[in-house]
């Protein structure tokens, strides 16, 4: 099991919501190799566990999500800070060629414009860094995008050992939740 | 019922083709045809005095729908609404009853290999169209409340043009500042400098964008073209349309828009975070430090305990954006019609909302980030919910 640290909480508010004003998610997203470089208090333990409930789905789904939204979710927060590169032990690796192509993140939907003039001031960097083109990105169609994957056949028989493990909590919905009394 | 068996052995067809394109089409599928619903009803409705045209009207609408068995129906329909000027509801079941079971049919594909529930239960056609809407025809759970959302969105929701976003006036930098001083005269006399210094940073766009001088009307181009509500003043971001009809700015919007509706609720909320930093031994600055070693601080205060009321905030919001995947499908569509050339519909469209009213746990969401010379707050907003692992002022106290 692996309730959520303090220090995760604390790390994770640069990632974790987009909804009215994303400049703190692009902040985030553009400081990580100045917080990698200069072993910024605790950021090196926010991406290991980052990856650790990725790895063990474990992290409380928001309201409306299921476990799997919320992991698909990190994998999209975990390419947008660390890059192309998977978590460690991702049960569910994205095919790299999805990204950008299919699959649109955070940063890419928020801090990359066709034009230079419309870009993040850290988006060239970014996208070097991610093997990606601002062209690219802006040519993908809309109607194949695929921004959360089906859940996998055998992902509720994963979530059953994992929970039974004591790596992660049951979530509502569940089949083995029972809520409390 | 009217609907022809070359109908019924079609219907899935149009579904199945745009289920290939992953639950993102098929949700897009979905809410294009109630749309098209949504539209044959309104029209209907207000047929009583001319059938023959609006039946007529109505197979227009239905061809526009790109699913060949409700454009099968369209011709259909186009020949009732000719021979039978009195033939409202025939018209009505025939045209709801094509799109129902096209509509079950996407949400089937969408609640089978995407959600992985149990097959959906069989339509039943037989519901009266009156009862609950196209809705009722729908099997009670996940299929009767998507679609429910889904219509309700769409029938409040609708969409603005670029044209009327380049079009819109700029701000006036004299009510940014009368609003401010508005707000801070509503604090108590003692927080009245602190208030004064956060709003009047420049890392600070809190009244720019959510204070009470701004319209409704900006929250809505706000939301719908990213368009700032503060757009010609200060160092607000030249949000602008090109010669070529793209959309050109670095100003970030997410799905929603929201803003105080008088200087007195913006303000009672900052005045309770600051009586509580003002207990605090050390006062604000520690509070921040000892509780946000990362440099972020999103601080989340429910409206309940904040004195604020309904009607003291107000929003727009993306029609469909409920879950994380919606909500991304939604920003790359707009992103999309922005950087399209020229005029085009936009193929999103937005919804006024009252974050006291729909939200679930309604609240103002503080933000302060650390730099050199300290704590900024870099804006404070209204929000329907916290958003995940706000702090509550609570966990502070």
């Amino acid at each position: 099991m692996i309730p959520r640290s303090k220090n995760f909480r604390s790390w994770f508010a640069w990632f974790s919501d987009t909804s009215q004003e994303p400049r703190h998610y692009i902040d985030g997203c553009e400081r990580v190799l100045q917080w990698l470089a200069e072993d910024a208090e605790g950021f090196s333990q926010f991406r290991e566990e980052l990856a650790a409930h990725i790895r063990d789905s474990s992290l409380p789904p928001p309201r409306r999500e299921t476990q799997w939204t919320t992991d698909e979710w990190l994998r999209g927060v975990w390419f947008d800070a660390f890059g192309p590169e998977p978590p460690p032990d991702d049960p569910y690796p994205v095919p790299a060629e999805q990204w950008g192509r299919v699959r649109f993140t955070d940063y890419m939907l928020h801090a990359v414009d066709e034009d230079e003039e419309g870009s993040s001031d850290g988006a060239a960097e970014w996208l070097a860094r991610h093997g990606l083109t601002a062209q690219g990105i802006h040519d993908a169609p809309t109607d194949g995008m695929m921004n959360v994957r089906p859940q996998p056949e055998d992902y509720l028989d994963r979530l059953k050992r994992l929970t039974e493990a004591g790596l992660r909590e049951p979530q509502p919905g569940e089949p083995w939740y029972s809520s409390p009394a | 019922m009217v609907v022809s068996d070359g109908g019924r052995a079609d219907a899935g067809a149009g579904a199945r083709a745009a289920g290939a394109g992953g639950a993102g089409g098929i949700r897009r599928a979905v809410e294009e045809l109630l749309r098209v619903e949504a539209e044959v009803s309104r029209l209907v409705d207000g047929a009583a005095r001319d059938a023959g045209r609006q039946g007529a009207r109505v197979a227009d609408v239905l061809r526009q729908a790109r699913h060949p068995p409700v454009r099968n129906t369209a011709d259909e329909v186009a020949g009732l609404s000719a021979t039978l000027p009195g033939a409202i509801e025939p018209i009505a079941q025939t045209s709801s009853a094509a799109l129902a079971t096209e509509v079950h049919a996407l949400l089937g594909l969408l609640a089978v290999d995407h959600h992985h529930l149990d097959p959906l239960p069989p339509l039943n056609t037989g519901a009266p169209r009156t009862s609950g809407g196209m809705a009722g025809a729908f099997p009670e759970g996940f299929a009767r409340d998507y679609v429910q959302t889904v219509l309700d969105d769409l029938r409040r929701g609708r969409a603005t043009t670029k044209d009327q976003a380049g079009a819109h006036p700029d701000a006036d930098q004299a009510l940014v500042d009368a609003a401010r001083g508005a707000i801070v005269a509503a604090v108590s006399p003692q927080h009245r400098r602190q208030v004064d210094d956060w709003l009047s940073h420049p890392d600070c766009h809190a009244v720019e964008l959510h204070g009470p001088q701004v319209s409704d009307r900006e929250l809505e181009l706000r939301a719908g073209w990213t368009r700032p509500p503060d757009r010609g003043i200060g160092n607000a971001d030249p949000w602008r349309l090109r010669d070529d009809g793209k959309v050109v700015s670095k100003h970030r919007a997410g799905t929603e828009a929201t803003r105080f509706t008088s200087a007195e609720a913006f303000a009672r909320p900052l005045e309770m975070f600051l009586d509580i930093a003002d207990r605090h031994p050390g006062g604000l600055e520690h509070l921040l430090d000892e509780n946000f070693p990362a440099g972020i601080a999103p601080v989340f205060i429910d409206a309940a305990s904040a004195g604020v009321r309904p009607d003291d905030l107000t929003g727009f919001r993306g029609t469909g954006t409920g879950t994380a995947a919606a909500a991304k499908d939604w920003r790359k569509m707009r992103t999309a019609a922005m950087k399209k050339e020229g005029e085009c519909l936009p193929p999103v469209r937005t919804v006024a909302y009252d974050p006291t009213v729909e939200g679930s746990v309604p609240g103002v969401r503080l933000i302060f980030t650390r730099n050199a010379e300290g704590w900024v707050m870099t804006t404070y907003y209204p929000a329907g919910e916290p958003s995940y692992d706000n702090v509550r002022l609570e966990e502070l106290t």
